[in-house]
Order: C-alpha cells, then sequence, then structure tokens
C-alpha cells in the first residue's frame, strides 16, 4: 500500500472511524494492513493508531508476508498503545504453553553440519555432549535391572560382554581368578593367556590345579578331559577320580580311553577302597579288535610280594614225606578258578623214593584228569632221593585241576614223596 | 577202602604191615597198599572194598601188633 493509497483509506474510513478518546470502533469491523511499511507517513502526518479491543473476538493482525498466511487472531487481552515505546502485545498472563508433549510438526532442530532440518546426525561437535552425564545416567538406569550392576564385587570386573560360544553373552561381572557358579565354561586362549606356544604356566612353588567333585553320589567324578576333536572317531582320554559307591568312602583314580556319549574302551584303575587294587583293562570293550600291550625298552618288572604275575599265576605244594605201598595216590592238587581262555604253564617238581630196589616208585601229573607226565623209576639204592621235574603247556579256560600223585608198583615196595609242587601261570 | 590209625606207626613200619597183612587171612581182601604222611603222622590202609567187620576186627590186631 502506497502512502496516498492509506490516506485514501483513512479518509474512507473517516466516517466510522473515533481517534482516540474520541468514540471506538467494534471488533470486527476494521482491517489495518500494512501500517509497518507506513510507518514514516504514520509517524510524520498522521496521530498514532490506537486499537483496543471491546469484545470477546479480539483483533485481527496481518503480517507483511501477505497472503493470509501470517494471520493471528487472539481473544487475549492486548496491552500496548502502539507506539515504539509501547507496541500492542498480547498479555503474557493469558498466554498458554504447547504443554508436557512437543509434536514432531511443532519443532525441529537445524544443527551443525545438516543441509536440512530433521536429518540424521552424523557428528557432534567438541563439547557438544557431556558423556559423564550419559554415563551415569545409564549406570543408575542399569543399577535398577537384577544382575546387571555398574559396580562389581571386589575380585571382580566389568566385562562387557560377548564372548564366543555362548558364554557371557550379555556382559556383566566376571570372577577374576576364582569361579564359582556351577555353569560357567571357558573356550581356551578366550580367558585365559597362553603364551607363543599355546601353553597355560602356573609358573609357583608347587603348583596345584584342582578340580573337586563335592557330591557324594554313586559314580559322580572330578575328571579332565583331553579331546582330539579333528579325527574320524572321537577318542577322548579322561583322568578321573570317581566315587566307586556312594557316601563317603569309595573312590578310584581312572586313566580312560573312551568314545563320546559311548562305554569305556579301556582304563586303567587305581583303587584306593576295599582291596586297594591297580587293574589295568585293556580289553574293556569287545567291539574292538585289540593289539598286543608292548613294553618298547626296558624290561617288566614285578616287586613286593604280590601272589600275581601277568594275568594269573597258582602254586600248591606239600614239602613234607608221604608213602605208600599201594599205587597212585594223590600228593597234591591244584584247583584253579575260572581262567580266561589261554595258555598256562604247569611246573611241576618232586623228590622220589623207595624201600626196594627190585620195585618201581611212580610219579604221574594229570591236568582234568589226563596224564602229562607219568614215569617209573627204580634206581638201586634206596636211601637216596631222587629229584623229578617238568612242564607242560596247557591251552584251554575254565576251572582247571592239576593233581601229582605217586605209588608203588608191588607192596613189597614202600615208595616215597616229598617236596611236591605245582604251579600254574598264564603264558599268553 | 581206607582205614587210618593216626599216630601210631611210621613210615619205616609200613612195610612190616605189608607183610602181616599179606600174611594173614586178609591176602585176599582186595589188598591195594598201605600209605604214611608225615603231614598227619597217619597209616592208611587201603583195600579196594570195603571190609567186613569181621576183617576189620583181624586189621586192627595186625596194626595194634606192630610195636
Amino acid at each position: 500500500m502506497t502512502r496516498a493509497s492509506f490516506v485514501s483509506l483513512l479518509i474512507a474510513l473517516a466516517p466510522a472511524l473515533s481517534w482516540a478518546g474520541a468514540g471506538s470502533i467494534d471488533g470486527g469491523q476494521v482491517s489495518i494492513l500494512n501500517i509497518s511499511t507506513e510507518t514514516a507517513v504514520y509517524s510524520t502526518t498522521m496521530k498514532p493508531l490506537v486499537m483496543r479491543c471491546l469484545a470477546a473476538d479480539g483483533v485481527t493482525f496481518e503480517s507483511c508476508g501477505g497472503g493470509g498466511s501470517g494471520v493471528v487472531t487472539t481473544s487475549a487481552p492486548v496491552l500496548g498503545v502502539g507506539s515504539v515505546a509501547d507496541p500492542i502485545r498480547v498479555d503474557p498472563s493469558s498466554v498458554t504453553l504447547l504443554g508436557p508433549v512437543i509434536d514432531s510438526a511443532e519443532v525441529s532442530f537445524n544443527y551443525a553440519g545438516s543441509s536440512s532440518k530433521g536429518g540424521a546426525a552424523t557428528s557432534v561437535a567438541s563439547g557438544g555432549v557431556d558423556f559423564s552425564t550419559i554415563t551415569t545416567a545409564l549406570n543408575a538406569k542399569a543399577d535398577t535391572f537384577v544382575g546387571i550392576s555398574s559396580v562389581c564385587a571386589a575380585g571382580q570386573y566389568l566385562s562387557s560382554g560377548t564372548w564366543s560360544n555362548g558364554v557371557l553373552v550379555g556382559g556383566g561381572c566376571v570372577p577374576v581368578g576364582g569361579v564359582t557358579g556351577s555353569t560357567w565354561s571357558v573356550v581356551a586362549g578366550d580367558i585365559i593367556p597362553t603364551d607363543t606356544n599355546n601353553n597355560i604356566r602356573i609358573t609357583k612353588i608347587n603348583p596345584t590345579f584342582n578340580i573337586e567333585n563335592n557330591s557324594t553320589s554313586q559314580y559322580s567324578q572330578a575328571q579332565i578331559v583331553f579331546d582330539t576333536t579333528n579325527q574320524a572317531s572321537d577318542i577322548r582320554y579322561v583322568l578321573s577320580a570317581e566315587k566307586l559307591s556312594a557316601g563317603s568312602g569309595g573312590s578310584s583314580s581312572y586313566f580312560i580311553r573312551r568314545q563320546t556319549g559311548g562305554d569305556w574302551l579301556d582304563y586303567a584303575r587305581f583303587n584306593s577302597a576295599g582291596t586297594n587294587d591297580v587293574t589295568f583293562n585293556y580289553t574293556k570293550s569287545a567291539g574292538l579288535s585289540y593289539g598286543p600291550v608292548n613294553i618298547a625298552n626296558g624290561d617288566f618288572q614285578r616287586g613286593g610280594n604280590s601272589v600275581a604275575w601277568m594275568t594269573h599265576f597258582q602254586q600248591a605244594s606239600s614239602d613234607r614225606q608221604s608213602s605208600t605201598t599201594g599205587g597212585f595216590t594223590n600228593k597234591t592238587t591244584l584247583t584253579t578258578g575260572s581262567l580266561p581262555s589261554g595258555t598256562y604253564r604247569i611246573g611241576w617238581s618232586a623228590e622220589i623214593a623207595e624201600s626196594n630196589a627190585t620195585y618201581d616208585t611212580l610219579l604221574r601229573v594229570q591236568v582234568n584228569g589226563a596224564d602229562v607226565a607219568n614215569i617209573n623209576e627204580e634206581f638201586q639204592d634206596t636211601a637216596n632221593w631222587l629229584p623229578k621235574s617238568g612242564f607242560y603247556y596247557h591251552t584251554g579256560s575254565g576251572v582247571t585241576t592239576v593233581t601229582l600223585d605217586f605209588g608203588s608198583d608191588n607192596t613189597l615196595n614202600t615208595a616215597s614223596i616229598r617236596r611236591a609242587r605245582l604251579e600254574l601261570w598264564r603264558v599268553q | 577202602m581206607t582205614y587210618e590209625y593216626p599216630d601210631h606207626l611210621n613210615e619205616p613200619d609200613l612195610q612190616q604191615l605189608q607183610v602181616s597183612i599179606t600174611e594173614s587171612a586178609m591176602t585176599d581182601r582186595a589188598f591195594t597198599g598201605t600209605r604214611w604222611d608225615e603231614d598227619t603222622a597217619t597209616i592208611q590202609v587201603m583195600f579196594a572194598d570195603a571190609l567186613s567187620a569181621g576183617d576189620k576186627a583181624i586189621l586192627d590186631g595186625i596194626v595194634a601188633a606192630i610195636p
């Protein structure tokens, strides 16, 4: 609007207007357009325009932008007289703020480095964020959840989590130097440091690695498993301390070869209960074809007072003198338990005598009733004792009976025997 | 059948006992011999068959007669 048109407008409105102190105009009856552009005219040639709202409809102002986009309507009380010193304004006591929720349409941020409003931030200027404040807030939030703490107890450290193989995925407090949980496992090399040769070393005086089984259940174990996964059949070797019976006693130590999920194939057992025996069971699994047990170097020796050598050994003896004038009669007998199938060496010896140089003294050895030795001895000097001995390899199994008999071929001869001895031991 | 006589005779007495039996009426009673063991110090007199009560009495007399 030009200065001339504005003057014309005022002239046209003159009948309806009254200046300050001379009258009033009802709301909605008058619009004043682009006053700011006419400041020069207004300030130099006209009295100040005073607008007062006398009705609830308030006053409509239109901005210089035009087009109606800047129209603001208010029914709030208006303050000011419109002068530079006292501009027209809304009474702030009648203004209500936007409220506790800010909609996306109400606010947008134009941050540094962004070419448009509302886009994603790609960087934060140095000093733009107080991380200590954020950390404190997150810690306070973490403390409200069970099992998550921002502060770990002594002897533990706060892990950020995410180990491999499913251990400690979520992070949290991890024991340092000891584990008390029942389901904790370790992937070698992940948390246990190794040297350049993948060795785990404990360098102390008398170092000990304890694995304790605190169960009283039968067959419960504490063990170390040596496993080679890169092989066709999964064979494992286990060092195990196992309870042979429930309660406080009955423990044995084992070195075991076994298949995963299967029975033991072989084992060496050191029994610390009952008979305190040591057992090497090389043929625990009947499904495997076994080779020999070899001693590559050195001798196989036995010591102490053990009566067992190799897998089976048994002996019988009768040292004192017996005499007879009759036929065969038993001097001593060796009866075994149930032997496993194999070859057994049977040895015998005795001293015999006779009272009549004309007749014979008899001696025989039988295995399960069959002769393995049968001799007649007729010697000149009846005052002498003659040694007789021999051996036999018996192949068989089960209960085996070995008898040593003596006799005289004539009742006129008294046949005598002493120091009669039998032995049996497995040779293959 | 074997008849035992503990703690009465020793091994050197076997032949005397043998002779006494073969010279007695027991000679045809399937006599198979005598035996003596140092472990038990027992004389055994063996027959293929069991003796009758009369024969047993004769045998007891023979053993008792040996000093």
